[in-house]
């Protein structure tokens, strides 16, 4: 029978665990017998099934192992245990606080990490429709957008059936002044939308008709605040402002102000028949005016399957071309849920949401709560000297082991429950420098269900978590181990304390490194060599009255030393929101389709600007402004199919045929994330943004030059300016953020590590205190008792780093692929953070060691 | 039924304990049924019923010896106790009953009607 084999052990355990006690042998004996034969005749994976169903259908109530239920009312026993943990928490003190500081920290993180979460997936779901809302998008090639042309959203619901109803914006914000009884506000987030606006989107109105608001050209809505900030209450509907001086709007509906997890954010809304008016061509008969949202609700049954999707993109694209014959443009519908997290296009209206943070971010704050509950149980293991007379003396009495394992939960629970309580009051502290520093308003509301659920399953999961441990390992020993003088630490115990910290270790390492990693990347972004020298540069616009009076702003920029070096533009370069596809150039293949970013600058721009002339001139002053002169980037060149060289002298049509009299060098002017794209500049002196270069230092005297020379033509403009170097900087927030967030969090994980490793490095010596007594005896110097304490840290931190060096690269290396330009993760990162925890830890065992070491072996020895 | 309650199931274990007469333990049991009956029977079931006719006294068990062939454990003999023959007993007889008092027109008007 040697040659049969053993049935699985785990199903047997498994029969044994329910099975009635009377009953085993014999079922089992059973069982093993029709399984061998099974093995004989139908082999052994048939045999393995057919024991397994056997031994499920085996779970009958007459055959189960009876359920005791020997004491219903545990009342008087939870309240001795919840009494006895209030004793102990009293006892010793330090380990108390070190728990449950440690727990509270842990606690206060993950929940402050999980409102930032919550708030993070919470985009664009309070509209009524969300599930049902799709907003197009569109790529040519590279050049992915949200914009579609105007006529799009007008085919839409006659060619597709399962489209109910779609909605315009007009591209996305505009400023506009507005004058409310003889005061002027400037406003600049005004957006342009179909008069459907408010029945498509569930923003709350407070005021007026949500189905009227923007049925006719002179309609407006307006926010909240907006209302207090024109006339001071909300009551307005049909009050009249005039924007820009020309126009008459009547207020029609007030909404509420926009929730900060929308993806679109405005304070005044203004009928689209209002700009069609303005505008040079009709909307509805638009395909080439890539200037446009559009977004789409569909039929309520209609469920959008992959099929679907891709089918709908087809369409799109085909009744794109329908209309626009020889340009290609993909569609791509997305869910409007997914548009913060999920959506990473140029020109959008949110920016900053990222799934990859939030993932990560998640994973942080579970790496904490780990960390805290491992510290708990190391430090309650720790006690276990103390404590394995206390579980001798109740096992003595009577108790059953569950009744020991119990009692260990419902302390490890009032721990958690005491941790949770300061937590709150952590959180409550913690949240205005928290929201301070993302530039966020988070709140913590604890009448909401939803927070103190959440608050009482992390409450209830640090518990068992923690207390599993300790419970399991303090409960089993015999009475009479519990009460041998000391207890030695069995190997197994040990082995899985060790494990525990190295967990610990790993993560903290993994969290150090990664905030050294991002914040190199980070500075390499701010540092990058852009192309052109972002320092001292500021812009101011041109408007109102003075575009009438370029001369005399030129002639009084030109007076004043300070305010000479300036260069008029189309756009800031950062912003550049000009794109252009019907772009033709010598030599062009007629099937080659680009997307082309271009921005119209004077002869000025090279000097100010400080970029590097590749090949040819730059801009000369007397060029005639009837023709047209070009130069591109060397991007542009490349992808034209010229070389630096031969690029000059080809001619190029942009808006109207025109020669490339140089090629730039590439410099960047997008966010770091993206590589240089191809850049035409345009020969354009009549710009409406004005950038200045100042001298170092003179900022400020250059803004006070600026100002008087614009008021001194115009006195009613409103001066506004901004710093091309903080504009840059303000492209990378989202990175900031995290970077912020992160370095905080790492920050609490290190520290607590180290409570936990306090603790551990007391139980280690207590329990080497004998050894350590008689080495000293035998003269072992101060010096040699600390190395040989410490080995055992430096081992378990040796084995972490070599774990988490492959965990960190992968993940760290998977983020830095978001940008086009990106550091490499290299030794040194690793090292950086093994040293910042050898300090860390290294300072927090080392008074511990120090009173070790100079202890009189007399102390240590003495047995009574 | 009133005096002695046995199921179907029931029955039919008791019936084939007393056929195996003396050798009667779980996976003979099982084995007898399947082959007699040509249906499945799961351990689960039978254990179950096992244990039912024994708590109401019909069937008595006792410890086999302990064989190499069964990893080591013990088998379970049944018997069948004296209630435990009154009860089958009985049920056989309330079956006869039945059977007599059914009219024969009904049995040769079933034939007829099932041809």
């Amino acid at each position: 029978m040697k040659d049969i084999p053993q049935p699985p052990r785990l199903l047997l355990s498994f029969l044994r665990w329910f099975c009635h006690p009377n009953l085993i042998q014999y079922v089992e004996g059973d069982l093993i017998e029709l399984y061998d034969e099974n093995v004989k005749k139908r082999g052994l994976a048939i045999a393995k099934w057919l024991l397994f169903w056997d031994i499920v259908k085996l779970i009958r109530p007459k055959l189960i192992r009876p359920v005791r239920l020997t004491q219903m009312n545990q009342y008087g026993s939870i309240k001795q245990s919840i009494k006895i943990s209030v004793r102990s928490f009293k006892r010793n003190k330090v380990y108390s606080l070190l728990n449950v500081g440690g727990l509270a920290l842990g606690i206060s993180s993950c929940v402050l990490i999980m409102l930032w979460v919550q708030h993070e997936l919470s985009f664009d779901s309070f509209h009524e429709n969300s599930d049902r809302i799709y907003r197009i998008s569109c790529n040519s090639g590279e050049f992915r957008t949200s914009l579609s042309p105007p006529a799009l959203a007008k085919a839409l619901p006659s060619s597709f059936s399962s489209i109910e109803s779609t909605l315009r914006l007009r591209s996305y914000l505009s400023i506009g002044w507005y004058e409310i009884d003889g005061r002027k506000f400037k406003e600049e987030k005004v957006l342009t939308a179909d008069s459907n606006f408010f029945n498509f989107f569930s923003y709350d109105i407070i005021q007026g008709s949500r189905d009227r608001a923007l049925d006719a050209p002179n309609k407006v809505a307006i926010s909240r605040s907006t209302a207090f900030k024109f006339f001071g209450k909300v009551d307005v509907i049909g009050r009249s402002i005039r924007k820009d001086d020309e126009d008459e709007f009547i207020i029609s509906a007030v909404f509420d102000d926009i929730p900060s997890n929308s993806h679109l954010s405005f304070d005044i809304v203004q009928p689209m028949s209002f700009r069609q008016m303005k505008a040079d061509y009709v909307y509805d008969r638009n395909w080439s005016e890539f200037a446009f949202r559009t977004y789409v609700l569909v039929q309520e049954q209609a469920s959008l399957s992959a099929d679907e999707v891709h089918r709908m993109k087809e369409g799109l694209k085909s009744l794109y071309l329908s209309h626009e014959p020889g340009f290609e443009v993909h569609f791509n519908i997305e869910p409007i849920e997914s548009i913060h997290l999920h959506s990473d296009l140029q020109f959008d209206t949110d920016v900053g949401g990222n799934i990859l943070y939030v993932r990560s971010l998640i994973s942080v704050s579970i790496f904490l709560l780990l960390i805290a509950c491992i510290n708990y149980m190391n430090l309650s293991t720790a006690q276990s000297v103390q404590r394995s007379k206390e579980v001798g003396l109740r096992k003595v009495v009577g108790a059953s082991r569950t009744q020991i394992i119990s009692h260990f939960f419902i302390e490890s629970l009032v721990y958690a429950g005491i941790s949770s309580l300061l937590a709150v009051g952590i959180i409550y502290l913690a949240l205005p420098f928290f929201n301070s520093m993302l530039d966020m308003g988070l709140t913590l509301d604890l009448t909401e269900l939803e927070t103190v659920l959440f608050f009482l399953a992390v409450t209830l999961l640090v518990g068992f978590l923690s207390g599993s441990y300790p419970a399991i390992s303090l409960s089993k020993p015999s009475p009479g181990q519990n009460f041998q003088k000391s207890l030695k630490a069995n190997k197994g115990r040990f082995r899985l304390r060790n494990t525990l910290v190295i967990l610990q270790f790993v993560i903290s390492i993994f969290l150090i490194a990664a905030n050294f990693i991002v914040s190199d990347q980070l500075s390499l972004l701010q540092n990058k060599n852009l192309g052109f020298d972002k320092n001292n540069l500021l812009y101011t616009k041109i408007n109102g009255r003075l575009e009438n009076h370029r001369e005399a702003v030129k002639n009084g920029l030109d007076a004043n030393l300070v305010t000479s070096k300036y260069t008029f533009t189309s756009d800031i370069p950062v912003n550049t929101a000009q794109a252009n596809h019907g772009l033709d150039w010598e030599g062009k293949d007629p099937e080659f389709q680009a997307v082309i970013a271009n921005i119209g600058v004077d002869e000025h721009f090279f000097e100010v600007f400080k970029v590097q002339l590749a090949a040819g001139e730059t801009f000369r002053a007397e060029e005639q402004s009837d023709k047209r002169v070009y130069m591109i980037n060397e991007s542009a060149a490349k992808i034209m199919g010229f070389t630096t060289e031969t690029a000059v002298g080809k001619w190029l049509d942009l808006h109207g045929k025109g020669r490339i009299v140089g090629v730039l060098k590439d410099f960047h002017f997008k966010s770091l994330h993206m590589a240089i794209e191809p850049l035409v500049l345009i020969y354009y002196p009549t710009g409406n943004y004005v950038v200045f270069r100042s001298n170092q230092g003179g900022l400020k005297q250059t803004l006070e030059s600026i100002e008087s020379v614009m008021l001194d033509i115009d006195p009613t403009h409103e001066f506004e300016y901004g710093f091309l170097d903080q504009d840059l900087d303000k492209l990378y927030k989202s990175e900031k953020q995290m970077s912020t967030i992160f370095r905080l969090f790492a920050l609490l994980s290190i520290c607590i590590s180290c409570l936990g490793i306090f603790g551990l490095t007391t139980f280690m010596i207590v329990n080497l205190s004998k050894e350590i007594g008689i080495r000293k005896v035998l003269g072992a110097s101060r010096l040699g008792l600390a190395r040989l304490l410490s080995k055992d840290f430096v081992l378990l931190l040796a084995t972490a780093l070599l774990l988490s060096s492959p965990v960190t690269f992968v993940v760290l290396d998977s983020w830095l692929q978001e940008f086009a330009y990106r550091i490499t993760i290299s030794a040194g990162h690793f090292l950086y953070a093994l040293m910042f925890s050898i300090v860390l830890i290294a300072s927090t065992i080392s008074f511990q060691l120090y009173k070790a070491c100079n202890m009189n072996p007399v102390d240590l020895l003495r047995d009574e | 039924m009133g005096k002695y309650q046995l199921g179907e199931f029931e029955e039919i274990v008791m019936l084939t304990v007393g056929i195996l007469h003396g050798n009667a333990y779980g996976v003979s049991i099982k084995k007898e049924i399947e082959v007699r009956l040509e249906r499945k029977v799961s351990v689960g079931a039978l254990q179950s019923a096992l244990r039912r006719l024994e708590e109401k006294g019909y069937l008595l068990s006792k410890e086999g010896e302990s064989t190499n062939v069964r990893g080591g454990r013990p088998k379970r003999y049944f018997t069948i106790t004296n209630t435990g023959r009154s009860a089958i007993e009985y049920s056989r007889q309330m079956r006869n009953e039945l059977w007599d008092a059914i009219p024969k027109v009904t049995l040769q008007l079933k034939k007829a009607g099932s041809i």
